[in-house]
């Protein structure tokens, strides 16, 4: 099975979506997945997290019409798409444990998507073994 | 000429955008029963293209593919 890396520092909405739709895109076509959640993409991952910015686009068109499109439900929410993925597909998620510790969280604290908190060199250790990394 | 299938579950995925009615499939077909037909309507473009593409990997059956009123359905046989 080939395998693909996706790391994402960012807390930001749009880039937790698209690293979920392209994790979709990779399960479909049999790929093994392994996510690293660094920085503010940790955050994202807590269970209590108490904000959820809107998707955000340079385009204010794009971000009015994307953001109506999720309010109406019209798209799956990351977190659900990610949960998704891990019933269908070998999908691993991952935060970092720098980032983590800093926040002073546990992985109990994290939503139960998540499988393990590692360093990266682990990810780098992934990294070596995959077909493709992108980050977002 | 429109043929008369048995189906198991139908998925309304209409009010879902990419990867939406795609995943409901797959999540449909991987808790159903073999032997099973299985549809879903989408009026996403990319499904035309997706969900073909994933019945055959998954080495499903594409029953049929019917075009009407704005949307697709798409009938898939579970086959393992």
């Amino acid at each position: 099975m080939s395998k693909l890396v996706l790391v994402c520092d960012s807390g930001a909405t749009d880039k937790l979506q698209t690293l979920a739709m392209v994790a979709s895109g990779a399960v479909t076509n049999d790929l093994e997945v392994f996510i690293f959640f660094m920085h503010d993409a940790v955050y994202a991952l807590k269970k209590d997290a108490s904000y959820e910015p809107d998707v955000t686009s340079i385009f204010p068109e794009v971000a009015e019409k994307v953001n109506q499109a999720r309010k109406e439900g019209k798209i799956v929410h990351w977190k659900e798409l990610l949960e998704d993925l891990k019933e269908l597909g070998d999908v691993k998620i991952n935060a970092c444990v720098q980032i983590t510790e800093i926040l002073g969280l546990k992985k109990e604290d994290l939503l139960p998507i998540v499988d393990d908190v590692v360093g990266v060199s682990t990810l780098a250790e992934q990294v070596m073994l995959a077909d493709r990394v992108i980050s977002f | 000429m429109s043929q008369d299938y048995i189906v198991e579950t139908v998925i309304d995925a209409r009010n879902s955008f990419c990867p939406g009615p795609l995943m409901e499939l797959i999540k449909t077909i991987k808790r159903g029963e073999l032997g099973k037909i299985y549809e879903v309507w989408s009026k996403d473009a990319g499904s035309i293209r997706d969900i073909p593409k994933w019945v055959e990997k998954a080495q499903h059956q594409m029953v049929d593919i019917i075009k009407e009123n704005g949307h697709t359905r798409f009938l898939v046989k579970k086959m393992r």
